[in-house]
């Protein structure tokens, strides 16, 4: 299952899957991403409804059984998506630490000339 | 660009003045009346999907508790009876028959309005892939017309023929009515086409370094 992309994530496809840790429809991904982001990231219905049907055709979550009366309908992530989000995470603690270490040699140089 | 952006802005300034849509038919807008700014609007261009992924779409715009309507555009597709055909269409959606398809190219949404941009597709590859969708029969539509050009060119024969009023055989009239005619549709899918490609430009540009 070493199925893992050499190229980053979307930010798009890495939301929605952390979104669906739980069992999650399209509304409800949008509300996690209100909360999650405080209102940063708003999701166009059409990016949406592309980026789950892509997903799912890729296997990284997958649709749960539709009760008749349900009209949402439910994904949850897989574990081949559970692995890609590893991925993503090991990827942005690297770029995520590059950063921080070059902005504080940055800011301390700045205070130096000061 | 002016059939999806500029109904989308006439709608929304509608909403400003506090009219909410009500219905939608080929040639009108019905209005109700609410509270000024109280919705807002965006148009969606579906006539690249097959029947069966159009409905999966609404499906899930009421998931998303938006409301829309259905919306016919012409555009680059010869009727037959009551068969469509739309060669620029994905797979599928190809051949529109009249019971789901046909007239129903736009898509406008509708939402409360909760002060932020409405828009339909929020990353840059997508606005691009729907950008290109939207270019697709523009630019059918313009091979098509150079196609018939040159047909009416060498044959020497027009597209049809004035019952009405040509008494006498009078190709050349014929040709010329139909290469004028033929030559205003086609400029104006030449400048709608062009449009898009500027657009597209403008956003390539950006993905190369956003999403």
């Amino acid at each position: 299952m070493g199925k893992v992309q050499e190229y980053p994530l979307t930010e798009t496809a890495f939301l929605i899957l952390l979104a669906m840790y739980q069992p999650n429809h399209g509304y409800g991904v949008m509300q996690f991403m209100m909360e999650k982001t405080s209102g940063r990231v708003v999701f166009g219905p059409g990016t949406l409804y592309g980026a789950i049907n892509n997903l799912s055709k890729k296997g990284w979550i997958k649709a749960l059984f539709v009760e008749k009366n349900e009209r949402k309908k439910d994904y949850i992530i897989t574990d081949l998506g559970k692995l890609q989000v590893e991925a993503e995470m090991k990827r942005l603690k690297e770029v995520y630490e590059i950063g921080e270490e070059i902005l504080r040699n940055e800011g301390a140089e700045t205070n130096e000339k000061v | 660009m002016n059939p999806i952006e500029g109904q989308e802005r006439w709608l929304n300034e509608q909403a400003r003045n506090g009219w909410k849509l009500f219905k939608v038919g080929r040639l009108f807008y019905e209005f109700k009346a609410s509270n000024p700014g109280e919705y807002q609007y965006a148009v969606d261009y579906i006539g690249n999907k097959s029947n069966q992924e159009r409905i999966k779409y609404e499906e899930f715009i009421s998931e998303m508790n938006i409301t829309y309507y259905e919306k016919p555009i012409k555009l680059g597709h010869f009727s037959v009876g009551k068969i469509k055909y739309r060669p620029f269409a994905d797979k599928g959606g190809k051949i529109a028959t009249s019971r789901g398809m046909i007239n129903r190219e736009l898509l406008i949404l509708e939402k409360k309005n909760d002060g932020k941009p409405f828009a339909i597709y929020s990353n840059i590859a997508d606005k691009i892939e729907a950008l290109k969708e939207r270019r697709k029969p523009y630019i059918y539509f313009i091979v098509l017309t150079l196609l018939m050009g040159f047909y009416i060119y060498y044959i020497r024969k027009p597209l049809f023929s004035y019952t009405l009023w040509s008494y006498q055989n009078d190709d050349f009239k014929g040709i010329l009515a139909s290469g004028v005619l033929l030559g205003l549709l086609s400029i104006i899918s030449v400048i709608r086409a062009l449009q898009l490609s500027l657009a597209i430009r403008g956003l390539s540009g950006t993905v190369k370094t956003h999403e």
